[in-house]
């Protein structure tokens, strides 16, 4: 998690990653910090992200976006 | 069958005592019959096409979501390795896939055909000419299926759902008919999604006096947007730009900026119209507007206006475009070269960004005119994206204070003249005239026809009815900004708190204005919803 958490971090440093729980729902972070969420994570976990995980409910907070991983590894 | 006409009223009338005539569980059927019937009668030779992208979707998603269920039930029969689970998903992917395509192929292939026959007529003459036939092929020839854009692009969304396994598909292929052609919003949408208006259209659908009264008192604030406002501004805008000839910069000007409250009052009147139309049925159709012009930037006004095909083109355009494999494989290959996270950002916004807008550009119309104006949103998207940031930090440094009244009235200001930018490309019909008009009001503005009795001269419409006009604008604006400061509530909301003889004076004078103001006359007839030509 600590891991996950400081990739989210290189992306943007401004978002309280570890505590926010609706990342996405209330705009906290942007379509481009999203994108850029997308390719650190498939760069270092091997995964491919789809279009079908590509809905609020896997991005709004880091829990969310660790059990994505998880399901996707 | 326009909105605005006597035979759409005898229609209505009908309709609703047919629907509240039939048993609660037998309504849906009554709708999708009235909602066909309506079709029917604005061009039995729509109903083939209509048939033909309901039919192939309904299909289409079935397979697909069968697919889907095939895959989990082989992934949950057996343990299996990791190796072998990546196999089976890989097949079943690969199927959904074809079936997809070819789902797309059809339908968007039909919506391309109808929509851009028209701008290879001279070329298709010529290979008929070479054929050996006689080249008489003419875009009256077309049949354009009314709103086929808008359910096209219904159904499209509702396909692409299905496909990435966002929801369950429909079972019954009439409820999904239902859905395409529910005739309150066929004409010019609101695009709906099938997981809220599907949902709006299973719920049992009683007779609530209350909803019906609200849905009228809709009704006539639409009404009065078309034809008290927008009809009358048109005669205007006609006039000046059906065909602009003369030096007057400042006509010219006047006409852009009473032709952009023309088109958000006929459009925004239309969904006022449907949405009430359809409260008279007990079904809510979503909002397509949020007070646009009180946006605070370009992005933002877009996500207030035509709400609807926005969200689409997101969801639908953006999304995946942003989320492809060559989009990211880019961005991975240029951070491999060590090339700035900035950089990168822009780079995977840009290409989604301008994607879309072209495509946005495109479903409005086929010719250079709309191709230029997608490329113009490209371009001022783009750069509110790539340079916004920074511009704010330089208006930190410049000690300007952003969050004050008066800046927020220049950003506004800021969002209403870049519309009016891309209206100049749009309204006088072809880029040769855009140019002209835009040359005439740096070059030739001539404020002095307004004085010397020019100026009235160059539109049928007189000084009283520009007045009228005006002070119609400036209620609309007076209850955008009402609407904007109710944050959640409505101005039903409102009304029901008040006392019931405001609501009664509020619609006894909203009909008499219609009946007095609205323009009329022996030979009128209303012109069509702008948006219903999409």
């Amino acid at each position: 998690m600590q891991e996950l958490i400081e990739i989210l971090k290189r992306v943007n440093s401004e978002v309280d990653f570890e505590n926010e729980k609706s990342l996405v729902t209330s705009g906290v972070i942007d379509s481009i910090d999203l994108t850029s969420i997308i390719v650190e994570l498939e760069d270092h976990y091997s995964i491919e992200i789809d279009m079908q995980h590509m809905v609020n409910e896997n991005f709004d907070s880091a829990e969310r976006i660790y059990a994505l991983i998880k399901e996707l590894l | 069958m326009n909105f605005v006409s006597v035979n759409f009223f005898l229609f209505l009338l009908m309709a609703v005592a047919v629907f509240y005539i039939c048993p609660v569980s037998h309504r849906w059927k009554a709708l999708l019959g009235i909602s066909l019937v309506f079709y029917g009668i604005n061009g039995a030779e729509y109903i083939p096409f209509i048939l033909i992208t309901s039919f192939s979707v309904f299909l289409g998603a079935r397979k697909i979501n069968s697919l889907w269920s095939k895959q989990k039930k082989d992934l949950e029969s057996k343990a299996m390795l990791k190796q072998q689970a990546d196999e089976i998903k890989a097949e079943c992917k690969k199927k959904r896939k074809t079936v997809l395509l070819l789902t797309l192929i059809l339908n968007i292939g039909i919506l391309c055909a109808v929509k851009f026959t028209g701008f290879f007529i001279s070329p298709i003459n010529s290979l008929i000419e070479y054929l050996g036939g006689q080249g008489e092929f003419s875009a009256s020839m077309i049949i354009v299926p009314l709103g086929i854009s808008y359910y096209t692009f219904s159904a499209v969304g509702y396909l692409l759902d299905i496909y990435w396994n966002r929801y369950d598909c429909e079972r019954s292929f009439f409820r999904f008919l239902l859905y395409t052609s529910y005739f309150p919003h066929i004409l010019q949408g609101p695009i709906e999604r099938y997981n809220s208006l599907g949902t709006e259209l299973k719920k049992e659908l009683r007779f609530d006096l209350k909803r019906v009264v609200k849905g009228l008192e809709i009704m006539l604030w639409g009404y009065f947007k078309k034809i008290v406002i927008a009809d009358r501004l048109n005669l205007f805008v006609s006039d000046a730009f059906d065909n602009p000839i003369g030096n007057h910069g400042l006509f010219y000007l006047v006409a852009l900026i009473l032709d952009v409250f023309y088109i958000y009052t006929d459009f925004s009147g239309c969904m006022d119209i449907a949405r009430g139309v359809s409260d008279i049925f007990g079904i809510t159709l979503v909002k397509n507007f949020r007070q646009p012009f009180l946006a605070q930037s370009t992005p933002e006004f877009w996500r207030r206006w035509h709400i609807t095909l926005g969200s689409w083109f997101k969801d639908y355009v953006y999304f995946p475009v942003n989320n492809s494999r060559k989009v990211k494989s880019l961005c991975k290959a240029m951070k491999k070269k060590g090339i700035s996270k900035s950089v990168i950002k822009i780079t995977a916004t840009l290409i989604p960004v301008f994607t879309t807008w072209i495509l946005t550009g495109l479903w409005h119309g086929t010719g250079k005119t709309y191709l230029a104006w997608g490329l113009y949103y490209s371009l001022i998207i783009g750069a509110s994206v790539s340079f916004g940031e920074g511009f704010q930090r330089l208006l930190g440094k410049l000690g300007v204070k952003t969050d004050t009244f008066t800046w927020k009235v220049v950003r506004i200001v800021k969002v209403f003249i870049i519309y009016l930018g891309g209206r100049i490309l749009l309204t006088p019909g072809s880029l040769r005239n855009s140019l002209y008009v835009l040359e005439n009001i740096i070059f030739n503005f001539n404020p002095w026809i307004f004085t010397n009795g020019t100026f009235w001269s160059l539109s049928e419409l007189d000084g009283h009815n520009m007045i009228i006009a005006v002070l119609s604008i400036v209620l609309v604006i007076g209850v955008d900004i009402f609407k904007e400061t109710l944050e959640e509530k409505r101005i039903r909301d409102v009304l029901d708190e008040e006392n019931s003889f405001l609501r009664v004076a509020l619609t006894v004078a909203a009909v008499v204005v219609i009946m007095v103001f609205g323009i009329y006359g022996s030979e009128y007839e209303a012109s069509s919803f702008v948006y219903t030509a999409f």
